[in-house]
């Protein structure tokens, strides 16, 4: 074995190592299937957590209509499909994600379910400032079950630094907001900086629905 | 004292772009979250959130999608099966995507 075949195998082998690592990040290289299924309507499913923080779930189901809304779907009110699925017997976000996709869009006519995952969500109490680190994954499901897009996004948030006053009103202040922060992190601004990095991202621009201004426009060119 | 009063116009110009989106969303994250929460609050939710909708319709501007349905199952879960089905009627009303949901939920309440 040359060292031409060495370096083959190692580029080989290196490769497998980065397709390995991006497997675990799911990504959707293409737009394709999305664009050939134009869903009209969003149906956002219960949120499966597992974090320790029961608050974490309810701040992105919260936070995610108005986010798809104002990009032009229509999107079921996330209260009510929460209401119907219990009645239908639906009670943990595990069981909702369990059922397959075509038995969910025919239950409510959607034309598409987003599934989002909260991996983790930790906050870290450092001295004078919290930290909140969080890890949300986010798939959108055709009614047929064709995957359309998903991300995946790590993020971290603190309470806003002070730059005026003095050393010490800016200590004294870092403090009293870190406390707050630890007894009730500060939720919804994290979760909406999460999904508006998520879904108004301008490397994968998430496209536009049917009440979007552009929407024509968006799909004159596609197929 | 001119570049103050750019700052102040741009700042207000900034500030209008980001208010400007398709729908008024009025309280409806802060709410629910709160809803899911603080128990105690749900009355004040619910009035909140139908006073935005008098609001919309005073203005003649469509609510945002869902929240109708929203004031509905509000209405529903403490008990008032006759205001849920006013407000699924109106969101079957503003948004056909909705009416295969709105009649399920209201044949259902109709039924018993």
């Amino acid at each position: 074995m040359g060292h031409r075949a060495i370096a083959a195998v190692v580029v080989i082998g290196f490769s497998l190592l980065v397709s390995g690592c991006a497997v675990t990040q799911v990504q959707v290289d293409t737009l394709a299937e999305f664009h050939q299924s134009r869903p009209k309507s969003i149906l956002i499913v219960p949120v499966v957590n597992r974090s320790i923080d029961i608050k974490a779930s309810t701040s992105v189901l919260t936070t995610l209509p108005r986010q798809l809304g104002e990009k032009g779907y229509y999107v079921f009110p996330v209260n009510t499909v929460k209401a119907l699925l219990e009645f239908e017997g639906l009670s943990s976000p595990q069981e909702v994600h369990n059922v397959p996709p075509a038995e969910l869009a025919s239950l409510f006519h959607a034309d598409s379910i987003l599934y989002v995952t909260i991996h983790s969500w930790t906050s870290k109490y450092i001295i004078v400032s919290t930290t909140t680190e969080v890890d949300i994954e986010y798939r959108l499901v055709a009614a047929d079950g064709a995957l359309l897009w998903a991300d995946r996004e790590k993020l971290k948030h603190s309470p806003d630094s002070h730059e005026n006053g003095t050393v010490l009103s800016t200590l004294l202040l870092a403090v009293v907001e870190s406390a707050i922060e630890r007894a009730d992190p500060n939720y919804l601004p994290l979760t909406r900086q999460a999904n508006a990095k998520v879904f108004w991202n301008v490397n994968q621009p998430f496209p536009p629905g049917p009440y979007a201004p552009g929407y024509f426009e968006y799909y004159q060119d596609k197929p | 004292m001119r570049a103050s009063l750019s700052i102040l116009l741009l700042a207000g110009l900034l500030s209008g772009c980001a208010t400007q989106g398709l729908y008024d969303w009025g309280d409806y994250e802060a709410d629910l979250f709160d809803y899911y929460h603080q128990p105690g609050d749900k009355e004040r939710v619910i009035e909140n959130l139908v006073q935005h909708l008098d609001r919309m319709a005073a203005k003649g501007r469509k609510p945002a999608p869902g929240l109708l349905a929203e004031a509905g199952t509000y209405y529903l879960l403490e008990g008032d099966a006759e205001a849920a089905v006013d407000f699924y009627r109106q969101e079957a009303a503003a948004w056909p995507e909705s009416r295969p949901m709105m009649a399920t939920l209201i044949t259902n309440l109709e039924a018993n």
